[in-house]
């Protein structure tokens, strides 16, 4: 590696050792994810290819930036934009006390890197605070789109094993095979409130059943009533009807009440109820937002021009 | 003579359309900026069809699968440079617009029936063997398609909605739709995977359909 000089080894992504380098020529600071590729391994990974091509068109402030990528024969790697940390070391570094304007902030950032993969037909489909990843500014990008497709495709969901389960819906848990933008806002709303709570993760199930079990002891369990359809889902099983015991207040006791109604919008079981990325960005919770952090234009959007 | 060997592969492997385009696809982006040897032609398909099958299918082949196809005319370390080869030349760009989608997107828009669509892809997949179809955009011969396909079905007219979708008219399309019918109505005689692939009845045996007079075509 001629071109950047490795510092120290950040992390293991989905596929790959990452590394924090510096370009000996910019002296920029670079994150590199470097693939080892063996002659008896089957060329190229898939979700290597996915992820550069999906991130070659997504050029936005709230998403990490490709850079570059070098091709050898012994290795691949993809040079991305650095940023400090993920937002589970953040959680990490913050000791259970989080302020809510920087909550406000991230979530609205969120949103904003979704309505932007949304609107150019990407779902992420893998959201979870290790793939959000936060620079000195502040700034939060979506990374990681190794398990990313463009939309339009049905793609069964890699196994439980490889995927957390804590950011998944529930008509996913359910084995439904046609998704869609919904799966991310489902993700978002579960990051939002382990934000508002330092850390503390909302619905942290064992198996498909105990994270159904979480998520239908919080908001009740569906019926055929409230989600047409449910009990056609592939992998349905039907669930008691549990006594809800908990309020919002007392599951994110530090969000204010627009905030907890945001969450309640993309906390809904069924998936065609779910709050979108563009309506969540203009919910009331943001009315107050920093406006540096809203007036930050979509300048970087840049949308080839195909056919 | 690739094309045909390509959809003789993808029958082989039940690999979806969507694979098949996007390896035409990426053997055509490749060519039209490399040259390559006529030995070589086969290497660059089937470095293509494996790129794309692992973009687009769940469980790709294995890259022995691939090599025997080339009945071992290749070793795997020339395989996977021809990969590489291919990666940087195309730059990554992978996620092309494919005409097949578009088509199918038309014919939900145009209500169209299995079977017209279907006679819609027939045509469609053997324009992949002809070079003078390259040209063209892909919504646009995807539209071609379809309106032929539905000009020899009798399955109604070119509909504002449909015009709407895919921003041509008729007109926008007539040319095309007279060079795609006289694509299939003096197919190339050695290349028959196509031809005999949708004569089979899960097709509606849409390649047995004569191709339109010239008395149909401009009515």
């Amino acid at each position: 590696m001629q071109k950047y000089e490795k510092l120290e080894k950040i992390g293991e992504g989905t596929y790959g050792t990452v590394f924090k380098a510096k370009n000996r020529e910019t002296h920029e600071v670079v994150a590199l994810k470097r693939v080892r590729l063996d002659d008896d391994d089957e060329g190229v990974p898939s979700s290597a290819l996915r992820e550069i091509c999906l991130l070659k068109e997504l050029k936005h402030k709230n998403i990490v930036r490709l850079h570059d990528v070098l091709h050898s024969e012994k290795k691949l790697t993809l040079v991305f934009e650095y940023c400090d940390q993920d937002l589970k070391k953040y959680f990490d570094s913050c000791n259970g006390e989080i302020d809510q304007d920087i909550v406000k902030s991230f979530m609205y950032q969120l949103l904003r890197g979704l309505a932007f993969c949304h609107s150019n037909n990407v779902l992420h489909r893998d959201l979870k605070p290790q793939n959000l990843l936060i620079n000195k500014n502040g700034e939060l990008k979506l990374a990681d789109f190794g398990l990313a497709r463009a939309f339009g495709i049905p793609v069964r969901f890699f196994s439980s094993e490889v995927v957390t389960l804590w950011y998944r819906p529930p008509d996913v848990l359910f084995g439904a095979k046609m998704y869609s933008t919904s799966i991310d806002m489902w993700s978002a709303g579960c990051i939002f409130a382990e934000m508002t709570n330092a850390g503390r993760p909302l619905f942290p199930g064992n198996d498909v059943e105990d994270q159904l079990k979480r998520i239908f002891k919080l908001l009740g369990t569906p019926t055929e009533e409230s989600w047409l359809g449910i009990s056609q889902l592939p992998e349905y099983k039907p669930f008691p009807m549990y006594h809800i015991s908990t309020t919002w207040m007392q599951v994110v006791p530090k969000l204010n009440p627009k905030g907890r109604d945001l969450l309640q919008r993309l906390l809904i079981c069924n998936p065609s109820g779910r709050m979108s990325a563009e309506e969540g960005m203009l919910h009331q919770y943001f009315s107050d937002l920093d406006p540096s952090i809203k007036l930050a234009t979509d300048n970087s959007l840049i949308l080839q021009g195909r056919s | 003579i690739l094309v045909d060997w390509l959809v003789e592969v993808q029958e082989n492997f039940e690999l979806n359309h969507e694979t098949l385009y996007l390896a035409v696809k990426l053997v055509d982006t490749y060519l039209s900026i490399r040259q390559v040897p006529k030995e070589n032609l086969q290497l660059v398909g089937a470095a293509s069809l494996f790129v794309a099958c692992k973009f687009d299918e769940r469980c790709p082949p294995l890259i022995e699968d691939f090599l025997y196809i080339c009945d071992d005319a290749y070793r795997r370390t020339e395989f996977l440079e021809m990969e590489r080869t291919l990666l940087k030349t195309i730059g990554f760009d992978i996620g092309m617009p494919l005409s097949y989608r578009f088509l199918r997107r038309y014919a939900k828009c145009a209500r169209a029936s299995m079977e017209t669509l279907t006679m819609a892809r027939y045509i469609l997949e053997m324009s992949l063997m002809e070079y003078e179809f390259i040209k063209y955009r892909e919504s646009k011969i995807a539209s071609a398609c379809l309106l032929l396909a539905m000009k020899m079905k009798n399955a109604g007219e070119w509909s504002s909605t449909l015009e709407y979708y895919t921003g041509y008219t008729d007109k926008d399309i007539s040319g095309l739709v007279r060079e795609l019918n006289a694509m299939i109505a003096c197919p190339p005689k050695q290349l028959t995977t196509i031809r005999s692939k949708y004569s089979h009845s899960v097709f509606y045996e849409v390649a047995k359909v004569p191709a339109l007079s010239e008395e149909a075509l401009t009515s």
